[in-house]
C-alpha cells in the first residue's frame, strides 16, 4: 500500500514538473491597442496675425494691414525779377539870379548934347543911334541857360531929360540882349516911352520858354526919342538911362549854372514772380538780395531815399527805407555806375499789419535829391538822368501767405514690405473683400497728387493701382491742411492688387502743389506728409491647394530621419486611426494631403498631382464648415503601406492643403480640434529584440 | 529522460540537506528531550523560498517566441499584480548538547511588489483613454538582511500545571482534571541577540498618468532607501520562549520567537526621483512649448535610520504518531521569515534511514511540501521543496530546503 502511494507520488512529480523549453523563451506575440489624445486645441483665426506681420486681428476676424509713412519736401521759390527805369532830372530849377544893369549916358544918345538948360521946346524927337551896352555885369548865377519857362524882366529908369522912345511916331525904345558875339538872344520893344527925370520906371517883361540865355550880355538899345516933348529940359549930358536886366522863374531843360537842389522822385516797379501770390512772405535766411545798379549821368551828386512798400527787413518795424548817394557823372557824356546791395533775407514783404491783400510786385520809390552844385557851374539837361537797375534775386521763403500756381515738386517714392509668409497655391485664390486704402496727407499746400502703386510677389509679378472706371493712376486733389482719402475696391483694383499675395508695395506719389486758388500758408520745413494704410478682411474666394515654401521659395519639405524606425516597427503596426474631433468656425473648408516620399521634390509643380509611385499619400477629408456648437469628426486611417517609406534613413514629408472658400466669409472665428491616435500594434520577441 | 534528470537535478539543486526533520524546529522545549549533542555543517544548510503572484511556473510556457497569445491567456497574464516574496536563511553556526543549543544564522527577507496588475494591463491590453491612472507600484517594497544569534535551553524536567499553587486541587477523583494537572510541560525558552546588516526599501512610489481630453501626462515619484557602505546597524535582542506538552504518542507545540526584535539600520543612503510631464496638446499654437517637464534626481539623500518592526513569530501545532510509523501533523504558523506559513498539515513516514514527508499547507493560497532525506543515529541530511500555490508545474514559488547535521 505504502508502497502504491510512493509510486504515485512519484508519478504526480514526474507529471507535475514539466519544464518549459528555455531554449525557446522569449516574448510572446499579442496585439495591443494604445490610445493618446495627440491634440487638443482652438486656433483663433485672429492667430494668424502676428506681431511683425502684415496679417492683423480684426476682433476675431483676420485682416491685412499694412501701413507706410513718408514725406516730401515742398520746395518753390520766386523766379528772380527785375526792371529799370530811367529817373531823369527834368525840369532845372535854377535860383533867380542877382539882376545886372548897366546905364547909357545922354551923352551915349546924342553925343552933341551939352549940360545945361534947354528951352522949350527943347529937344525934338529924333532917332538914336544903336548904343550897345558891353559892360554889363555878367549874371553870377548861370552861364547858359535853355528855358522851359521863366522870365526876363528889363525894367528902365530914365535919369536924363529926354524921352527914350517914341511910341506914336512908330519909334519905340527896343531893348535888344546880345551875346558876346553880338547875336541877339532877345529884342524887348517898349510898348510905352520912357519919360524923362526918373519919373517912372518902366518894366517889361519877356516871356523866355524856349530862348536860352547866356551871363554874359550885351545891351542895346534902338529906338526913337520924344526929346524933351517941346519941353524945356535942363541937360546933364551924364544922366543916364539904366537898364536892369532880370532874370525870374528860370526852369531850365538845359542849364550851366550853379546847380541848387534838384529833386527827382520816381519809382521803380518789379514785378514779381507771378506763379507767387504773395499776401505776405518772410524770406528765408540766405543769399537774398534786392540789387541797384546805378548809372548816373546827372553831373550832380545825389542823395537818393529808397523806399520799398511792403519790404520790412529783418529786425524792422517799418517799411524798407534807405539813403544811398550816388556821385556825380563828371560832365556831360559821363556816368557813374553803382551798385547797392541790399541783402533782405529775414524780409517780411506784404502789407502789414494784417497781409490781407496781394502783392504782386515790388514798387522801389526812388526820392532822390541832387545836391546844389555850390559855386559850381554844371552843365545839366532835361534828359539827363540816373538809372536804376533793380533786381530782386530769387526768393525763398520762411513763411508764405499767399496762392500758388501749380509747380511741379519731387517725387515721392517709397515701399514697403508685406511681412507674410506666403505658402504656394495652385488653383484659384483671390481676395473678394471690400478693401481700402487709406491716404492720410498734409500738406500746407494744395496739390494734387498722382498715384503709381505697384504690388509685386516672389514670382515677380505685379499689379498696378488703377482707377477701375478710367483705366488710370489715381489722381487726388488735397487741400491744404490734414485730409484723408480713402480709395476703396470698389472704385480700384485694390483686391486684385492683394491677391498676386505681394511681397512688397512699391509706390511714387507725383505732388503738384498749388492750385492758383487757395490761400494757403507756408513755414520753411513744412512737407508733404503722407501715411498710407491698405486694409483688407481676408474675403476670398478659393479653390486650390496650398503647399507651404519653405525661405529659399521651394516646398517646405519636413526631412524626418527614420533610422530608428526599423522595419520591425512597421511590421509592429497593424493599424492606426486618428479620430479627429473638429468645430470648424473659420469660414473656409480646409481638407489636407500628407505626401511622403523618399526623394525631396525639386519644384511645386511635380506636387500637383503627385506621382503615387513616388509619395505616399494620406489624405484628410475636408473639413466642413459646420454651424456652431455643432461639432463633427473624420477619421484618418493609416495603413502599414503608408509607412513602408519609414524604413529608408530618411523621409521627405510634405503637406498639401486644401482650401475652399466663398466670397461673403472673412476668415474669422476659430477652429477647435481634438485629436486622438488609436494605434494597434504587434508585439513580439522580434520587436523587443 | 532529459526531463527526469532536469526534475531531479532541480530538487536536489541545494546538494544541502535539511536541518532538523523537526516538524517544530525552533520550538526551544524541543531540546528538553534531546538526548544528544548535534552540530550542523555551516554554510551548507539553508531554506530558501521564491515565490510571486503571478506566474505559475507552467505559465512560463506563454512566454515562447512566436507564440501568439490567446484572450484567455492575456487575461491569466493581467490578473493579478507581480509580487515577489523570498525568504532566505542560512546556518552558520548551530551546535547543541542535549537541551541546550547556539545557533548563528543569517536571514534575508524580501517582500517586492514588482508591476501593479494596471501595468501588466497596458502592455497586453492598451490603455484607455480619459481615464486617470493612479499607481503606487513599489511603494512598500523591502528586503532587509540580519544576523540572528541563538541561545536556546529547555528545562529537561517537566513541569505541569499542579505546580502552579491554587490552579488545581492536589487531590481530585476527576480523572481528567487529574490528568490535566499532571500533564507533562516542556518549557524552553531563547534568547537573540539580532544585528541588522542590510537594508532596502521603497518608501514612496506614486505613478499618476492618463490621456485625456485637455491633456496627456504622467507624473512619477519614487523615494528610495537602502544601505551602503556607510551604513551601519544595530544589536537589536528579542526572546522567544516554547512549550511542550506530551501526550501519548504525539505532542503538542507552542512556541514564540522574536519578541521586542527591532532591526535598526542607521545612515542608509536615499534617492529620490521625480519625472513628470505634462502635454497640453496645444500643438496649433506656434512656438508654443506644449510639454512642461520637471526632471528631478537626488541621490544625496541620507536617511538617519530605519527601523523595521518585527512581529513576533509563533507556531502552535500538534504531532502524532499512528501505528509507529505514519506520524501526523499540524500546526499553524506565523513567521515572518517563513513562507511556509498559515495552516499546515503533514504526514511522514520513515522507511529504515529515508524519512519522507509529504504537507499541505494554506495561506492565502496551497502549499505543497515534500521532504525526505536520510535519518540515521549519528547523521541526518534532509532535503526538501516546496511548491506554493499548486503542484510544481501549477506552482507560483518554490522552496527548497536542506540541511546536515551530525548527532553525537
Amino acid at each position: 500500500m505504502l508502497k502504491r502511494i510512493l509510486l504515485f507520488i512519484s508519478i504526480l512529480i514526474v507529471v507535475g514538473c514539466s519544464i518549459p523549453d528555455f531554449q525557446n523563451m522569449g516574448i510572446p506575440t499579442w496585439n495591443t491597442t494604445f490610445n493618446l489624445y495627440i491634440l487638443n486645441d482652438t486656433y483663433q483665426a485672429a492667430d494668424f496675425a502676428e506681431e511683425d506681420s502684415s496679417l492683423v486681428a480684426y476682433g476675431d476676424t483676420l485682416g491685412l494691414y499694412e501701413t507706410a509713412t513718408d514725406t516730401g519736401d515742398i520746395e518753390f521759390s520766386s523766379d528772380p525779377s527785375s526792371n529799370n527805369e530811367f529817373m531823369e532830372i527834368g525840369e532845372i530849377y535854377i535860383d533867380n539870379p542877382d539882376p545886372t544893369t548897366t546905364n547909357i549916358p545922354l551923352s551915349q544918345v546924342d553925343p552933341n548934347l551939352v549940360n545945361g538948360p534947354i528951352p522949350a521946346p527943347g529937344i525934338a524927337p529924333f532917332i538914336m543911334p544903336e548904343i550897345v551896352k558891353d559892360d554889363v555885369e555878367p549874371f553870377g548865377e548861370f552861364q547858359e541857360i535853355s528855358f522851359i519857362s521863366g522870365q526876363v524882366i528889363i525894367s528902365l529908369t530914365n535919369n536924363t531929360a529926354i524921352w527914350f522912345g517914341d511910341v506914336n511916331a512908330g519909334h519905340p525904345l527896343v531893348v535888344h540882349i546880345l551875346d558876346m558875339n553880338d547875336v541877339e538872344i532877345l529884342a524887348q520893344s517898349f510898348s510905352e516911352d520912357i519919360p524923362p527925370d526918373n519919373t517912372q520906371t518902366i518894366s517889361e517883361s519877356i516871356d523866355m520858354a524856349g530862348q536860352t540865355m547866356v551871363n554874359e550880355i550885351k545891351i542895346s538899345i534902338t529906338g526913337g526919342s520924344r526929346g524933351t516933348d517941346g519941353q524945356a529940359a535942363t541937360i546933364d549930358v551924364d544922366a543916364t538911362l539904366d537898364i536892369e536886366v532880370e532874370v525870374i522863374d528860370l526852369v531850365a531843360d538845359h542849364a550851366i549854372a550853379q546847380l541848387p537842389v534838384q529833386t527827382v522822385v520816381d519809382s521803380v516797379i518789379v514785378v514779381l514772380d507771378e506763379a507767387i501770390t504773395i499776401f505776405r512772405g518772410d524770406i528765408a535766411e540766405g543769399n537774398y538780395t534786392i540789387t541797384l545798379d546805378i548809372e548816373n549821368s546827372i553831373d550832380m551828386d545825389i542823395e537818393a531815399t529808397l523806399h520799398i512798400s511792403r519790404l520790412i527787413l529783418g529786425g524792422e518795424t517799418e517799411y524798407f527805407s534807405e539813403i544811398i548817394s550816388i556821385p556825380r557823372s563828371g560832365g556831360p557824356g559821363q556816368v557813374t555806375v553803382q551798385t547797392e546791395v541790399f541783402d533782405i533775407s529775414n524780409s517780411v514783404l506784404g502789407e502789414a499789419p494784417d497781409y490781407d491783400s496781394p502783392l504782386e510786385t515790388i514798387k522801389l520809390l526812388v526820392d532822390a535829391t541832387m545836391v546844389d552844385s555850390g559855386d559850381e557851374y554844371r552843365e545839366i539837361d532835361f534828359d539827363d538822368a540816373f538809372n536804376v537797375d533793380i533786381e530782386v534775386s530769387s526768393l525763398e521763403f520762411g513763411y508764405v501767405k499767399g496762392i500758388l500756381d501749380p509747380k511741379v515738386q519731387d517725387p515721392i517714392s517709397g515701399s514697403t514690405t508685406l511681412g507674410i509668409e506666403y505658402p504656394h497655391i495652385i488653383g484659384t485664390f483671390n481676395i473678394v473683400s471690400f478693401s481700402t486704402i487709406t491716404f492720410d496727407f498734409f500738406t500746407p499746400i494744395p496739390t494734387e497728387m498722382e498715384l503709381e502703386f505697384t504690388s509685386f510677389n516672389a514670382d515677380d509679378e505685379s499689379v498696378q493701382l488703377i482707377d477701375i472706371n478710367n483705366n488710370s493712376n489715381p489722381i487726388l486733389d488735397i487741400p491744404s491742411g490734414s485730409s484723408e482719402i480713402v480709395l476703396t475696391s470698389d472704385e480700384y483694383n485694390i483686391n486684385e492688387l492683394i491677391s498676386i499675395l505681394p511681397d512688397s508695395i512699391y509706390y511714387t506719389i507725383y505732388p503738384i502743389v498749388g492750385d492758383s486758388t487757395e490761400i494757403f500758408y507756408y513755414e520753411e520745413g513744412d512737407q508733404i506728409e503722407t501715411e498710407i494704410a491698405i486694409e483688407s478682411l481676408l474675403d476670398f474666394e478659393a479653390d486650390c491647394w496650398i503647399i507651404p515654401k519653405a525661405q529659399d521659395g521651394s516646398p517646405d519639405v519636413q526631412k524626418v530621419n527614420t533610422q530608428q524606425f526599423e522595419e520591425k516597427f512597421i511590421d509592429a503596426f497593424v493599424d492606426g486611426n486618428i479620430i479627429l474631433h473638429y468645430n470648424n468656425e473659420l469660414g473656409i473648408q480646409a481638407g489636407i494631403n500628407i505626401l511622403i516620399s523618399q526623394t525631396s521634390p525639386e519644384g511645386f509643380e511635380e506636387l500637383v498631382n503627385p506621382d503615387s509611385t513616388i509619395y505616399t499619400i494620406i489624405t484628410v477629408d475636408d473639413l466642413m464648415y459646420p454651424t456652431s456648437n455643432e461639432q463633427d469628426s473624420i477619421i484618418v486611417n493609416v495603413s502599414r503601406e503608408d509607412l513602408d517609406f519609414f524604413v529608408e534613413d530618411s523621409v521627405f514629408i510634405i503637406p498639401k492643403l486644401k482650401l475652399f472658400s466663398e466670397p461673403g466669409s472673412p476668415v474669422s472665428g476659430s477652429i477647435s480640434m481634438q485629436g486622438e491616435l488609436s494605434l494597434e500594434i504587434e508585439v513580439s520577441n522580434d520587436l523587443a529584440e | 529522460m532529459k526531463k527526469s534528470i532536469i526534475i531531479v537535478t532541480f530538487v536536489l539543486i541545494s546538494i544541502s540537506l535539511f536541518a532538523d526533520f523537526s516538524f517544530f524546529p525552533e520550538n526551544p522545549a524541543d531540546l528538553a528531550q534531546r538526548d544528544y549533542s548535534q552540530i550542523t555543517i555551516p554554510g551548507v544548510s539553508y531554506e530558501l523560498s521564491l515565490n510571486n503572484t503571478f506566474l505559475r511556473f507552467d505559465d512560463l510556457n506563454l512566454f515562447q517566441k512566436g507564440r501568439r497569445l490567446s484572450e484567455s491567456e492575456k487575461n491569466l497574464l493581467t490578473n493579478e499584480d507581480i509580487t515577489v516574496f523570498g525568504n532566505f536563511n542560512t546556518s552558520l553556526v548551530n551546535f547543541g548538547h542535549k537541551n541546550w543549543n547556539f545557533s548563528i544564522k543569517t536571514l534575508a527577507s524580501c517582500d517586492i511588489e514588482v508591476l501593479e496588475k494596471m501595468y501588466t494591463r497596458f502592455v497586453f491590453n492598451g490603455n484607455e483613454s480619459d481615464v486617470h491612472y493612479t499607481g503606487d507600484n513599489g511603494e512598500g517594497s523591502e528586503a532587509l538582511v540580519f544576523l540572528k544569534t541563538s541561545f536556546d535551553y529547555a528545562y529537561p524536567k517537566p513541569l505541569n500545571l499542579g505546580m502552579i499553587p491554587g490552579v488545581f486541587p492536589s487531590e481530585s477523583n476527576n480523572g481528567f482534571l487529574s490528568g490535566l494537572r499532571d500533564l507533562p510541560i516542556y518549557v524552553g525558552a531563547n534568547i537573540n541577540l539580532n544585528y541588522s546588516l542590510e537594508y532596502a526599501g521603497i518608501v514612496e512610489s506614486e505613478q499618476h498618468f492618463g490621456t485625456l481630453m485637455d491633456s496627456t501626462y504622467y507624473d512619477i515619484y519614487t523615494r528610495f532607501m537602502n544601505t551602503d557602505a556607510e551604513s551601519s546597524g544595530k544589536l537589536s535582542p528579542s526572546l522567544g520562549f516554547g512549550l511542550k506538552i506530551p501526550f501519548y504518542s504525539g505532542n503538542f507545540h507552542f512556541n514564540i520567537d522574536d519578541i521586542f526584535l527591532q532591526l535598526q539600520y542607521k545612515d542608509l543612503e536615499g534617492w529620490i526621483y521625480a519625472k513628470s510631464a505634462t502635454d497640453s496638446l496645444h500643438w496649433l499654437q506656434p512656438y508654443n512649448e506644449t510639454i512642461e517637464h520637471v526632471n528631478i534626481e537626488n541621490d544625496t539623500i541620507r536617511t538617519k535610520s530605519r527601523t523595521v518592526k518585527i512581529n513576533p513569530s509563533f507556531t502552535i501545532g500538534a504531532e502524532y504518531q499512528f501505528f509507529n510509523k505514519l506520524d501526523l501533523m499540524m500546526r499553524y504558523t506565523n513567521d515572518q521569515f517563513s513562507y511556509n506559513n498559515g495552516f499546515y498539515t503533514a504526514a511522514g513516514i520513515k522507511l529504515g534511514g529515508f524519512p519522507f514527508q509529504f504537507g499541505l499547507g494554506y495561506r492565502e493560497n496551497v502549499f505543497f511540501q515534500i521532504k525526505t532525506g536520510l535519518n540515521f543515529k549519528k547523521f541526518e541530511w534532509m532535503i526538501g521543496t516546496t511548491s506554493y500555490y499548486g503542484f510544481f508545474r501549477y506552482a507560483r514559488g518554490f522552496g527548497i530546503q536542506s540541511a546536515i547535521r551530525i548527532k553525537y
